[in-house]
């Protein structure tokens, strides 16, 4: 024993205590480029252009959508720095923002399955729907990239498969909030089925990915 | 029962992270006696000395995560917890788990964490369950009085109890039989 505390005692450098400051910083950063590569390439919805010239959208959902997205992917992360030590414990209310905005979503969709109709309901999925998937899934998994390299190797988790799952709830709904300032896919169904489902995916590879690669 | 002093691990921890290998090695050498008795309450055999020394090196690679301003205690006994767990996943070993409030007295964990490990432990069992474990483990009333307590049968309480605490034992990663 006394060979072991030997050999890890000599030599022994300085370490940076982990600290979330780079988890925020990076995940403003990948936010602000995630906004960038949306606007210019994607280009901004109607509603918020003519927003920027002083006029309110009739419906609250271009800006309600993105803000709603970034809640999503601002509690996660908060959940994700209360996991990424060996102490860290799951706790429910780092889901809460997720099951209150899936009810409030479903809840709509309910309202409009029953008032329009399943067709017409259905029809509302028309458009984007895989170039919605696609950037969701692409933009988020670059996203797990990076906080991979920045922060997430870095960690000490009890809970591998729930902090992989909560950073790529984070990334995801980040990648989402910024496609939501282009695509104008605002029906209930739409928000469940293509971002709701896209944002599932990565969070179940994430929390996949996770089991493997965040053990220690 | 050994005593730790423990108030002062945090600062030799803090110590060894700016990179002072005395303060390290002072604390390598007190945690070892701590994570002896930590390891032999809970495993009822002989591979503590194994489990020991992955813990130092768990605790010397992961050793940035502890969080200068937090106390000491509760995270090196989260990473001695999870190499416990891995361990005991790993070889399907049976481990002793003590529902008991005394928890952690021997290994110089306050009472209160300990406590609070059963209390989250019973959280996760249906109330009914859980208030059948506490008054029977806990509260160290016999089968006979929780039941006159609970209006069940004795042997209800009995497979009551014996359910609970496998069912602790697999939300903990623990596979094997039961000790009650």
């Amino acid at each position: 024993m006394s060979d072991l505390i030997d050999s890890l005692t000599d030599g022994l450098k300085p370490v940076k205590p982990l600290r979330s400051r780079p988890l925020w910083l990076g995940a403003l950063a990948g936010l602000v480029v995630a906004v960038f590569y949306i606007w210019f390439f994607y280009g901004p919805r109607p509603e918020l252009t003519a927003l920027m010239g002083g006029e309110w959208p009739r419906s609250h959902m271009p800006v309600v959508k993105p803000l709603m997205f970034l809640a999503l992917g601002i509690s996660a992360l908060l959940g994700a720095s209360g996991l990424v030590r060996p102490e860290g414990r799951p706790k429910l209310r780092y889901l809460l923002p997720v099951l209150i905005i899936g009810a409030i979503v479903f809840g709509a969709l309910l309202v409009e399955f029953q008032h329009d109709g399943w067709n017409s309901t259905m029809a509302n999925l028309s458009d984007g729907v895989l170039i919605c998937y696609m950037t969701i899934l692409c933009g988020g998994m670059a996203g797990l990239v990076v906080l991979w390299r920045l922060w997430l190797r870095r960690s000490a988790t009890s809970h591998p498969v729930s902090l992989g799952a909560l950073s790529g709830l984070a990334t995801a709904s980040l990648m989402a909030a910024a496609y939501a300032l282009h695509c104008q896919g605002d029906a209930p169904v739409y928000l469940l089925l293509v971002y709701g489902m896209a944002v599932a995916i990565l969070t179940g590879i994430a929390a996949l990915l996770g089991g493997k690669l965040l053990r220690w | 029962m050994a005593s730790y002093n423990i108030s002062e691990w945090q600062a030799l921890m803090r110590r060894a992270q700016a990179g002072d290998a005395a303060a390290y090695r002072v604390l390598l050498e007190a945690l070892r006696p701590w994570l002896v008795a930590y390891f032999r309450r809970r495993l009822m055999g002989s591979d503590g000395e194994d489990l020991v020394q992955m813990t130092l090196l768990s605790l010397h690679e992961k050793r940035h995560t502890y969080d200068p301003g937090s106390p000491f205690l509760p995270w090196i006994s989260a990473v001695a917890r999870h190499k416990l767990i891995d361990f005991v996943r790993k070889s399907g070993r049976h481990v002793h788990v003590e529902l008991n409030e005394e928890l952690g007295l021997e290994d110089g964990m306050q009472p209160d964490l300990a406590a609070r490990d059963v209390a989250v432990l019973l959280a996760q069992l249906p109330k009914d369950q859980a208030r059948i474990i506490k008054l029977h483990k806990l509260d160290g009333l016999s089968v006979e009085e929780v039941a006159g307590q609970t209006g069940k049968s004795a042997s209800a309480v009995k497979v009551t109890v014996h359910r609970g605490l496998k069912k602790l034992q697999s939300l903990v990663g623990i596979k094997g039989g039961v000790n009650e």
